[in-house]
């Protein structure tokens, strides 16, 4: 009977250890006030978290074993592509070496809509983060970096023996001496290269980029489009300006609120129409979006939940 | 930007984290303390708006909180016997493990190791893709065709099993240093 309510509490406690890793504020509140109830649930999740927190120096090491032949769940199974297959198969022929990890010495930088800040990880190694961007960075290696999403410009010191290694989500971009601008959305990857030379993925999967070049990765099955980007496009929202050349309104209106700090949509029946030209951000904030609209050919409305690009001509006065 | 918000934000919502941290086990004293260093750091560090902000001084209370405890527990372990195990010098956390503590690694490894191996497979690459990978459970939910719900049951699976399987050891341990010179009983 005791162990039975035991047993509740534990799988209360760990709901609530599983929520809160992304808990909003109204999942905090509401673990605040369960733990307040009984001391019995703070017993329980103490317990709950200090078993998570002890296996986090021990995790690098576990092979997940994955099954030879998937076909077990065949028609649930929805990997896509073979992205997740790979990095498992990777993992499995990882050797079970044995050290403690060092103290963790990663750190996170978030800079909010319209804000920017500048990273500097070594002389001349320097990491410039867009508005709505979080990063992770590590104090012990200044080669590595993270770009968990938003927009950040990087300018890489090169050295051939430890390249710079930057991820993006599952995916990694290695430089070879460069100034490049990364973008990570939705999903969606996008890279582009002013300088010097990059490589997207290496190993077999790797795709080579260089200076006047852009590549956009949709993730899953769909290949790595790359197509050819006007150096001095690249980056171009650190000193104001927004170059496009057939870039969709989605995307531009995407970049337009990172820049300036308000919520920016373009709406369905004109998203993936294309721009050509270049938007010099004139400081004004959300006042120059309503004069971008000629230019944009679209008039641009401002709404309670931010603003929106709709076609031309539409819009109610 | 200013991150004036976050901290005027954290001078109203100081008494319920205060009553979280107490809830949560702390001292009244070093809750104090545990709220005057997060005060310290909201003031020098230039945090930008963030999203769900109590969330976030809720969570931020949360790991210094643990971060106290661990502090904490450090300076006990030192004055028991858990001193040789940890390098013995002191004052000095050594960086290096003993052969010892490898030891205890090496035993835990293996626990884990066979506790992931006997879930389903499902649920172990669910757990792989939330702890190990840090994806959000909506984006797991969405990669295995599966609702929210059900991606939070799997993991709840794995935790269960890890969570047991810690307590268990913890408790071996105890009995094991209580009967000296008895290491192996329970190694694979």
């Amino acid at each position: 009977m005791r162990h039975e309510v035991q047993d509740n509490i534990r799988a209360r406690a760990i709901e609530w250890h599983i929520r809160l890793r992304d808990g909003d504020d109204a999942t905090w509140e509401a673990f605040a006030a369960w733990l307040a109830e009984d001391p019995r649930h703070a017993e329980a999740y103490d317990a709950v978290e200090a078993a998570d927190q002890a296996i986090a120096p021990l995790l690098p090491h576990v092979v997940i074993r994955e099954a030879a032949n998937d076909h077990d769940e065949p028609a649930q199974r929805r990997w896509r592509g073979g992205l997740f297959g790979g990095a498992i198969a990777a993992s499995v022929a990882v050797a079970v070496l044995l050290f403690l990890s060092p103290a963790p010495s990663r750190y996170d930088v978030v800079t909010a809509s319209g804000e920017r800040r500048v990273v500097a990880l070594d002389a001349a190694t320097e990491v410039t983060l867009n508005g709505a961007t979080r990063m992770t960075f590590d104090r012990k290696d200044p080669r590595f970096a993270s770009l968990a999403s938003g927009e950040a410009l990087f300018r890489v010191r090169h050295d051939q023996r430890n390249p710079f290694r930057l991820e993006v989500g599952a995916n990694v971009v290695e430089d070879a001496g460069t100034v490049f601008n990364v973008v990570h959305e939705q999903g969606e990857v996008r890279v582009a290269v002013a300088e010097g030379r990059i490589v997207y993925n290496p190993g077999s999967r790797a795709v080579s980029l260089d200076a006047g070049q852009s590549l956009v990765d949709r993730g899953g099955t769909a290949s790595v489009k790359v197509t050819d980007v006007p150096i001095t496009a690249v980056g171009s929202w650190k000193t104001g300006s927004l170059v496009y050349a057939g870039a969709p309104l989605s995307r531009v209106a995407e970049e337009l609120s990172r820049a300036i700090g308000v919520p920016v949509a373009a709406a369905p029946s004109i998203a993936g129409q294309p721009f050509f030209g270049t938007i010099i951000l004139d400081g004004s904030g959300a006042g120059q979006l309503r004069r971008l609209g000629p230019a944009l050919n679209v008039s641009v409305e401002e709404r309670p939940d931010g603003w929106i690009m709709r076609p031309a001509g539409s819009a109610a006065p | 930007m200013s991150d004036g918000g976050l901290v005027s934000l954290f001078g109203e919502l100081r008494p319920a984290l205060l009553r979280y941290l107490l809830s949560r086990g702390a001292l009244a004293d070093e809750a104090e303390d545990i709220l005057q260093d997060i005060h310290m750091k909201l003031i020098a560090d230039h945090i930008g708006p963030v999203s769900q902000a109590r969330a976030y001084l809720y969570s931020m209370s949360n790991n210094h909180f643990l971060m106290h405890r661990r502090t904490a527990g450090r300076r006990v372990r030192r004055e028991e016997d858990w001193a040789g195990i940890n390098g013995g010098r002191d004052g000095e956390v050594d960086e290096r493990p003993s052969v010892e503590t490898e030891l205890i690694a090496r035993e835990q490894l293996a626990i884990l190791q066979r506790v992931l191996d006997d879930l389903p497979e499902r649920s172990r690459i669910i757990f792989r893709r939330f702890r190990i990978d840090g994806e959000p459970q909506r984006r797991i939910a969405e990669e295995q065709g599966i609702s929210v719900s059900a991606v939070e049951k799997h993991l709840a699976r794995a935790y269960e099993a890890i969570t047991s399987a810690r307590l268990r050891w913890d408790e071996d341990r105890l009995d094991r240093r209580h009967l000296t010179g008895e290491r192996n009983r329970h190694a694979t």
